[in-house]
């Protein structure tokens, strides 16, 4: 497809279009081809893997691997989605996560707090870094993607200063381990959490009136603002949505683990934003969406369960996951991403 | 090194059965056109009438569905601009396209095949300030060519971007598209002296402008098109302005005079006062608006219309003096405390400032009252108000879509403009300030526009209205205030003005250029 970045902003998808294939119209196209191009990778790796093993792949158990397995890093990329709809990049989740996590089991392992304010203290300290994002970045006009990076490599310093550089296993509450560990109605509960939260920050930025001051934000900067929208405000609540996304993630991982250790961010730090744009690139318009970022961390999750079910080496899983990605951005690339 | 030599053996540019579609609108429909070197063609038509894409099409930036484009008899296709660029056609979009913080030379000459450079790439930059300054000089600029290109005026920067059609010796067509949009009377007559001297020295010229008078003051021959298509073409002489008109609108224009407006508004009701209000790039200025009455704000840019705009509607912040709004003093920190009081502003550049172009209509239109488009008094947006509010915009502000889903970036300039303006005039508010408010809009929409702000205001406002064109001030205008050096210095009133006196009001000393209008 060659097609000059004018003719990327043509029209594209008005309904009522009659069907003729000329030039313009397949450009035209690009958004579906884009989105249902992306799509159809995936139902081609569902049926792959299906048909190679569907006595382990199409089971229930491996069903339910898929989504415990997506939880945290859902809850991870839809947090980060919502800066992203604002075009703020926020690189400092990875510390975030080891952050918030950190604080909530030493609270429990060393000041001997029940565990509910533990968590409640961890999701204070992410609203207060979310704050101090979006003073330096929103209100002082520091680049969001070098403040975020510096400020992430701090958190990560802090955590080892918490925890003494010691992986902490004795003294965490029960009750925490429960709420990584235990089903609810079948399912497990950091995924009831992660859809709950997933579906919140949904009706946040698709049906409220403040997630279209977000779009508005994100599209053109200086029209929001003499639109009369409090754009700093809005940024740093973008902010705050990442950073408390980061730490609800940090707390769940390690109750799942049962125990600190070293660098749990990282992973969830590429895994985010991939999923974010990959979501964006699965939606017609090319906006960043929760919804559209939730799906993605699906869709991923199962390619690479179904890769280790085909006992393909390791590799092939980030290898996969960083080719799509790539491709669904080239295909039809969607430029406001990066204004 | 000013005398060049014309460029006589330059052929003909031919385009033959030009057809381009966009999903909902047949952008050109078998356009076929001759340009001659040495001749200047002035191309008129209403919003969406195919101009841009021609225009488009003629620089590379958009492939035809149909047809194809000739240069001396000979079929070439433009996959890209840089290779109309290499063959000698040099557009200038309405929207300037130039790189502020690089100099006058290396906007001259970058994109061109003669940007002068050493083996490994290296800029030669003495090579380029020298082939700068002869480029400029032979068009009578007075630039220096070490001068970064923001700083430059918004004419000074224009003519740069013509004089690029005189770089090297391969020019040979020069694309103007609203090239006097923002520019004074004096700095127009400067750029048509300019787009002569092009002309002459053997280059064809495409003037493109919605302002008829001048369309007809530069060109040889004038192409009107309406529904992608070429509906008339001949000498400038054929055309005078009614024909032209009735050709744009495609129906016979009102001729009888316009009857006088009763104002419902009293002279001395003041809606919005201000005394002394001064602030950055504003002297201090005293004036007022009163209820049911449009004011229109005629001055240079550059003389601070769209600062006091600006400060008015809370986006700039004063240093003193006092703004009484209804008898009330208030002190706005930010455009959303002016809203929240009924000051609305539509601001003058669209693109940068108005428009959020991945939004649809209805997204668009709604998003300046988004409290009223919620779902009974949740927080939550309800899709049939925002759907109710796009359709009301199409309607009342004529803009041609095929919905309210449709995305504002799909739509032309002028459809993009009366979507922020409907999104501000159906919002309402006590104090409308308009920047610009007909940028782009054809003759007709002009016309509906100025109704909607004139019902407007007489349901209990008052507008603001800053233009450019001072024929617009005195046709929409109850009062005219006049800027000079940030400063509000005088308070005219329509009827007994002209033009003339518009402008010499206008001026800051005594560089008073006639303004030669054919009118």
């Amino acid at each position: 497809m060659s097609s000059t970045p004018t003719d990327a902003r043509q029209p594209a998808g008005i309904p009522g279009a009659p069907p003729a294939m000329t030039r313009s119209r397949l450009k035209a196209a690009g958004p579906h081809l884009r989105r249902w191009g992306v799509l159809g990778t995936f139902a081609l790796a569902f049926l792959v893997f299906s048909a190679a093993e569907p006595s382990r792949f199409l089971a229930w158990d491996n069903f339910s691997n898929i989504l415990s397995s997506s939880a945290v890093p859902m809850i991870v990329a839809c947090g980060v989605t919502i800066p992203l709809i604002m075009s703020d990049f926020d690189l400092s989740i990875g510390g975030v996560v080891a952050f918030g996590g950190s604080i909530a089991i030493v609270l429990q392992t060393e000041q001997n707090w029940y565990w509910v304010g533990a968590v409640i203290a961890a999701i204070i300290v992410a609203i207060a870094i979310g704050k101090l994002h979006g003073l330096l970045i929103a209100k002082y006009g520091g680049s969001s993607f070098v403040i975020t990076l510096a400020l992430g490599s701090v958190y990560s310093g802090l955590v080892l200063w918490l925890t003494d550089s010691q992986t902490i296993y004795s003294g965490i509450d029960s009750g925490f381990l429960a709420v990584g560990q235990s089903d609810f109605l079948g399912i497990r509960i950091p995924i009831w959490i992660a859809i709950g939260f997933a579906f919140l920050l949904f009706l946040i930025t698709e049906r409220m009136v403040v997630g279209r001051r977000f779009y508005a934000v994100g599209e053109n900067i200086t029209a929001a603002f003499l639109a009369g929208m409090s754009v700093g405000r809005l940024r740093t609540y973008g902010f705050i949505c990442s950073a408390i996304a980061a730490a609800m993630g940090g707390m769940l991982i390690f109750a799942e683990a049962g125990s600190t250790y070293a660098n749990p961010g990282q992973p969830l730090l590429l895994a985010a934003f991939s999923a974010a744009f990959l979501g964006a690139a699965l939606r017609s318009n090319g906006r960043f969406s929760v919804l559209g970022s939730a799906v993605s961390v699906v869709l991923v999750q199962m390619v690479t369960t179904g890769l280790v079910i085909l006992n393909l080496p390791e590799w092939t899983a980030s290898v996969f996951e960083g080719s799509i990605l790539a491709a669904a951005i080239m295909i039809a690339p969607s430029t406001r991403v990066w204004k | 090194m000013s005398a060049r030599a014309p460029r006589a053996e330059r052929g003909t540019i031919a385009v033959r059965g030009l057809r381009k579609e966009y999903p909902s609108v047949m952008a050109l429909d078998d356009v076929t056109l001759e340009i001659r070197p040495g001749e200047v063609i002035g191309i008129v038509g209403k919003n969406g009438a195919g101009k841009s894409t021609l225009i488009k099409v003629l620089c590379g930036a958009v492939s035809p569905d149909e047809g194809t484009i000739e240069l001396d008899g000979e079929p070439v296709e433009f996959d890209r601009p840089s290779q109309a660029l290499d063959r000698g056609i040099v557009a200038m979009h309405q929207q300037l396209e130039v790189f502020g913080s690089m100099t006058v030379a290396e906007n001259l000459l970058l994109g061109t095949p003669n940007f002068p450079h050493g083996k490994l790439g290296m800029v030669r930059r003495a090579q380029l300030d020298a082939r700068a300054r002869e480029t400029l000089a032979a068009l009578k600029l007075d630039i220096d060519p070490q001068r970064p290109v923001q700083e430059l005026s918004i004419a000074e920067q224009r003519m740069t971007n013509l004089a690029r059609a005189l770089v090297g010796e391969d020019g040979r067509l020069v694309i103007l598209d609203e090239p006097t949009e923002s520019l004074t009377a004096g700095e127009t007559e400067q750029m048509f002296e300019r787009v002569r001297q092009v002309r002459d020295a053997g280059l064809a010229v495409i003037y493109v402008s919605h302002r008829l008078d001048e369309v007809r003051g530069i060109s040889d021959r004038i192409v009107a098109m309406r529904d992608g298509r070429v509906i008339a073409s001949g000498d400038a002489s054929e055309f005078g302005r009614n024909r032209l008109v009735e050709l744009i609108a495609g129906e016979a224009p009102e001729t009888e005079a316009e009857a006088p407006r009763e104002r419902r508004g009293s002279e001395t009701k003041a809606v919005l006062a201000a005394t002394g209000l001064s602030g950055p790039a504003l002297r201090p200025s005293t004036f007022q608006l009163n209820d049911g009455e449009i004011v229109g704000l005629c001055g240079l840019v550059g003389s601070g219309r769209s600062t006091l705009a600006r400060t008015l509607a809370g986006a700039v912040k004063a240093d003193s003096g006092e703004v009484l709004l209804d008898g009330e003093p208030v002190e706005f920190s930010d455009p959303g405390e002016a809203i929240a009081r009924g000051v609305v502003h539509v601001p003058e550049d669209r693109r940068e400032q108005a428009l959020f172009e991945s939004f649809t209509i209805a997204e668009d239109t709604s998003i300046g009252d988004l409290e009223k488009h919620r779902w009974r008094s949740t927080p939550f947006l309800s899709g049939r108000a925002q759907a109710a509010t796009a359709a009301r915009a199409i309607k009342e502000f004529g803009v041609s879509a095929a919905g309210g889903r449709q995305l504002t970036r799909t739509l032309s300039g002028g459809n993009q403009q009366k979507v922020v303006l409907a999104r501000w005039m159906i919002r309402g508010g006590r104090v409308l300030i308009l920047d610009e408010p007909t940028q782009g809009i054809d003759v007709g929409t002009r016309k509906e526009i100025l109704n909607l702000v004139r019902s407007a205001v007489d349901q209990g406002s008052t507008a603001l209205w800053i233009s450019s064109d001072f024929q617009e001030l005195l046709d929409v205008s109850d009062r005219i205030l006049v800027m000079k050096e940030h400063q509000v210095v005088a308070d005219m009133s329509p009827a007994e003005s002209t033009e003339e006196e518009l402008l010499r009001s206008c001026l800051p000393s005594e560089e008073y250029v006639h303004a030669g209008d054919p009118r």
